[in-house]
């Protein structure tokens, strides 16, 4: 019998057991072979040699810009913005409605707060402040109460205009 | 034979292998996997990654077969 002869599935439990990867049974039926068996112990020891002779290989070591590079990559293909800023949920359409109600409830009153504030009719604000607002047309909006001060003061001094 | 050799000898091996073989080998031996390991990394099951490695060291064997013999008559010298 020749290493030749050994068929596929021999040769692979000869590698499983070189590997430790038999079971307890699969184990001893590989150790009953090599032991009885010279080209099977002759594969097997070829086998283990060349497994051995792997590690004449230089061992991986990266390249000086290998961290830039791979930071490269990560950043362009594995960092998408989808995956690492977190999207923002949904505004529901009521509260899309409710926010503008809102906004316009604003704008009209403080529209109105504004018109009463800056543009008031002048009673609101005492004689001195409505002669300091007065002007022509002023005068001739309140010419009733002119005409008023006016009796007033013919009376007190007795003078017909 | 000097180290540097054998090393560009082994890579010629490895080379020989296709490459899911190469890739199992190099998860086994260099990456200390096991076959169910390998098994989920390369999405095989473990009777074909056992199957894939038998191959791949049986090519690995041929094509080292020289260097193997020598290596044998260098330590029978001893």
């Amino acid at each position: 019998m020749t290493a030749m002869a050994l068929n596929e599935d021999d040769k692979a439990e000869l590698v499983a057991y070189l590997d430790g990867e038999l079971d307890e049974v699969a184990t001893q039926a590989v150790e009953a072979k090599i032991a009885s068996d010279p080209d099977a112990r002759a594969e097997l020891d070829a086998l283990r040699l060349t497994w051995g002779m792997l590690d004449f290989l230089p061992k991986a070591s990266p390249s000086p810009n290998f961290t830039n590079r791979t930071m490269e990559r990560l950043t362009l293909e594995d960092m998408p913005a989808s995956k690492t800023m977190p999207m923002p949920k949904p505004v529901p359409g009521w509260m899309i409605g409710v926010s503008w109600a809102a906004v316009v409830l604003l704008a009209v009153g403080g529209g109105y707060w504004a018109s009463t504030y800056f543009w008031s009719s002048p009673e609101q604000y005492g004689c001195s402040s409505m002669r300091a607002k007065s002007t022509s047309s002023d005068v001739l909006v309140h010419l009733a109460i002119f005409s008023d001060a006016q009796v007033l003061h013919q009376r007190h001094v007795g003078v017909r205009y | 034979m000097q180290k540097q050799e054998l090393t560009a000898v082994v890579q010629q091996a490895l080379d020989t292998l296709n490459e899911r073989q190469r890739i199992a080998v190099v998860l086994n031996k260099f990456e200390d996997m096991n076959y169910a390991e390998i098994a989920e990394v390369m999405g095989l099951t473990t009777k074909a990654v056992k199957s894939l490695l038998s191959r791949a060291r049986e090519n690995l064997r041929l094509a080292l077969q020289d260097y193997i013999q020598m290596d044998k008559r260098a330590t029978n010298r001893r």
